[in-house]
């Protein structure tokens, strides 16, 4: 009870009442009398207690729902409390293994970020091994990417801090398999001063450790419905491990078309290429 | 070469390469520049001491009227180069074209042709060729040979490729003392950056292109570049970017003298002030200011955008372009993506893993494959996809890539070498 004790005191100013939470009535509330745990309750007051409290604090940091941008794949929005990503953050995508898609996805939604923002989409590659024909079938156009290859793993966490304070940046990628709290708590600081978004990919055993990201993405690919189904659309099931005002993990089923495909102009209307440079692109294919 | 090159930048700029290949030769132009250390033969003795210091062991030099004379006294009048002995040679002025005749015909740069037939037509040295008339040369061998003999004897100008552009702006500073201290270098190098804003701004320039080296006592001269995506006369700016090259140097030795040089100009961008705050134009800048920096600390190799070239072999489609190459942009990709001719992964090994895969029989197609110590069942496969191409390389790709589906939902992309049976992982989507 003494953790809690102090984790109540700290959080005094910013504790809420309970009922409505919304973000659009937090000042009204913000004046109301807060609601405390105290000693005597039962555990699972407590506990609710003390997630309203978080949630207030969680909802403080973020930005008017005006300035939310669509991460680019209609399902993935749905799956967010708000609906939208908001700049001055970092979102992560955690993958089991290579393949699965949610690199795929992720990239998408960097592009649609970047667009929105009218900046130009930075990639991290240390390794060299992303393919830019491969992001062109993502519905990338390169002339608006720049790529870095740093050296070092210094110099990459350095790159991104550097990418991530300018606000000129649209949106910035990358693979990252390690990163301590203090190194992701520079990056949340960079991307808060610069009003940037960062999309980091993940290994899937980065689920234990703690994180600044607003929202964290587990993909698990399903398989194919029918070995007789010779499109090359892939399922993948995306779950929303952690977002800004969410307590509950919500999945999604997204599937990711085949722009090449023409039957993906029938059938697409629920998947990436709703976006308007894919659906372009498939059409022309 | 390049080593060498920078070394003698110390004693003129005017430093050339050989048009020729395979270069093995520098051209200084030394004109006020040996009266300096005595006279000339001091010099070549200062020249031969000093690139021995820096490790440049054997060189050959000449001091003669003409380049090409240079070039034939140091090709053909010296030791072989297993001798391992430095050798210097001046020619006084006057006497250039009688010590020339003795000289092989080999010694006249140009077409080995040439110089067979010469020996066929019973000349052997340079005197041979001067007896006869030089328009008989030309009608034999064509106007290059008349020509380069001019050049050889002073009569016609010859121009050679620079080792770098004369830089607009120089200045450098001799060091009392050889130092290796940061405090110390970093403060002259800010005083210089302050001397060649005020001279920049006299002449309504900004610099592009910045190039500081260090010279080392008994170590090769050090450089970096630093560029830049706008011109610019801020010293606080260049000495900012100065400081995260620095990060990235290691000095060889300590430095005896600091030499800064500004390569590339441009006009400044003088704009009016507005009232009121221009979002669009202060971004531009800024992302301006990013890739600096990123170019910076990560070397400009390093920040980079992708060309796709049209080529079928996919290790070849992608040419990487540093953002501060002046050349032409590349067009938007969106239309190149209708060329493509399957579906490609986002991730391309650099090297292909090679892969254990049972395959179906009769048809040969992948049925599953060992990769990563596990057994991946394949449910859905896509292909072959036919990829033959390269022959001109000398390495033909002769390949039938397949994009499978694993039981696991992850797709790959895989191919069989034709010409071994071996597979290979080559792709992830």
């Amino acid at each position: 009870m003494a953790s809690i004790d102090v984790l109540t005191s700290s959080a005094d100013a910013l504790a809420i009442p309970q009922g409505n939470t919304s973000l659009g009535n937090y000042a009204e509330h913000a004046k109301a009398p807060p609601v405390f745990p105290q000693a005597g309750d039962s555990r699972s007051v407590l506990v609710a207690a003390l997630r309203r409290q978080i949630e207030a604090v969680s909802r403080r940091q973020t930005y008017p729902p005006s300035e939310g941008i669509s991460a680019g794949l209609p399902e993935v929005d749905a799956l967010l409390p708000q609906k939208r990503i908001f700049p001055g953050g970092f979102v992560e995508w955690l993958i089991p293994t290579e393949g699965t898609g949610g690199e795929c996805l992720s990239l998408r939604m960097a592009w649609s970020i970047a667009v929105h923002r009218k900046g130009y989409l930075v990639i991290v590659d240390p390794t060299q091994e992303i393919y830019p024909p491969g992001l062109v079938y993502l519905g990338i156009d390169l002339p608006r990417t720049i790529f870095l290859h740093p050296a070092s793993p210094k110099d990459a966490y350095w790159a991104i801090i550097q990418v991530l304070r300018c606000s000129a940046t649209g949106a910035l990628w990358a693979c990252i398999d390690r990163l301590d709290t203090r190194t992701a708590r520079r990056f949340q600081l960079a991307a808060e001063q610069g009003s940037t978004v960062g999309i980091f990919v993940r290994p899937f055993p980065a689920i234990n450790e703690i994180s600044w990201a607003q929202a964290r993405f587990l993909v698990q690919p399903q398989p194919a419905a029918c070995a007789q189904d010779t499109s090359q659309r892939r399922r993948v099931k995306v779950i929303v491990l952690r977002a800004r005002g969410q307590w509950e993990n919500v999945a999604g089923e997204v599937l990711i078309d085949d722009p090449a495909d023409p039957l993906s102009q029938t059938f697409g209307t629920s998947s990436l290429s709703a976006s308007p440079s894919l659906k372009a692109a498939s059409l022309r294919a | 070469m390049s080593l060498l090159a920078e070394f003698c930048t110390r004693y003129t700029p005017h430093i050339y390469f050989d048009s020729h290949s395979p270069s093995d030769t520098l051209f200084l132009d030394l004109t006020h520049v040996p009266h300096l250390i005595n006279d000339e033969k001091s010099f070549v003795i200062h020249l031969i001491a000093e690139c021995y210091r820096q490790g440049f062991h054997p060189v050959v030099i000449a001091i003669t009227e003409t380049a090409s004379a240079g070039w034939a006294f140091t090709h053909f009048t010296s030791l072989p180069a297993n001798h391992r002995i430095s050798q210097g040679r001046i020619v006084p002025p006057g006497k250039m074209r009688d010590w020339l005749r003795s000289l092989p015909v080999e010694a006249i740069r140009g077409k080995e042709e040439w110089h067979a037939t010469c020996h066929e037509l019973g000349c052997h040295t340079i005197g041979d060729v001067l007896r006869l008339p030089l328009s008989e040369w030309e009608e034999r061998f064509g106007k290059d040979f008349g020509l380069r003999i001019q050049q050889l004897l002073g009569e016609r100008e010859e121009i050679l490729p620079p080792y770098r552009p004369l830089p607009k702006f120089e200045y450098s500073v001799c060091l009392e003392y050889p130092t290796t201290s940061a405090d110390i270098i970093d403060e002259h190098i800010s005083a210089l950056l302050h001397i060649l804003r005020n001279d920049l701004l006299k002449k309504g320039q900004g610099a592009l292109e910045l190039v500081i080296t260090f010279f080392c006592d008994d170590a090769k001269p050090l450089s970096t570049t630093i560029t830049l995506i706008h011109p610019t006369v801020n010293a606080e700016k260049l000495y900012g970017l100065f400081q995260l090259h620095k990060e990235q140097l290691r000095l060889p030795g300590p430095v005896t003298q600091i030499s800064v040089a500004v390569t590339c100009t441009a006009s400044l961008e003088w704009g009016q002030s507005t009232l009121f705050h221009r979002p669009a134009a202060s971004s531009s800048r800024e992302w301006a200011e990013l890739l600096e920096r990123l170019a910076a600390r990560l070397g400009k190799e390093r920040v980079s955008e992708a060309i796709l070239e049209p080529d079928h072999a996919p290790e070849y489609v992608t040419r990487w372009k540093s953002c501060f190459d002046r050349r032409r942009k590349q067009k938007s990709t969106f239309l190149s993506f209708a060329i493509l001719p399957g579906a490609r992964p986002w991730r391309l090994l650099n090297k292909p893993v090679p892969i254990e895969v049972v395959m179906g029989i009769p048809s040969g197609h992948p049925y599953r494959f060992f990769y990563r110590g596990a057994y991946k069942e394949i449910v859905r496969f896509w292909g072959p996809e036919r990829i033959e191409t390269g022959w001109w390389r000398g390495d033909t790709i002769l390949r039938d890539y397949y994009r499978v589906e694993t039981v696991t939902g992850e797709h790959y992309w895989i191919y069989r070498c034709l010409y071994t049976g071996q597979w290979y992982l080559h792709g992830i989507f």
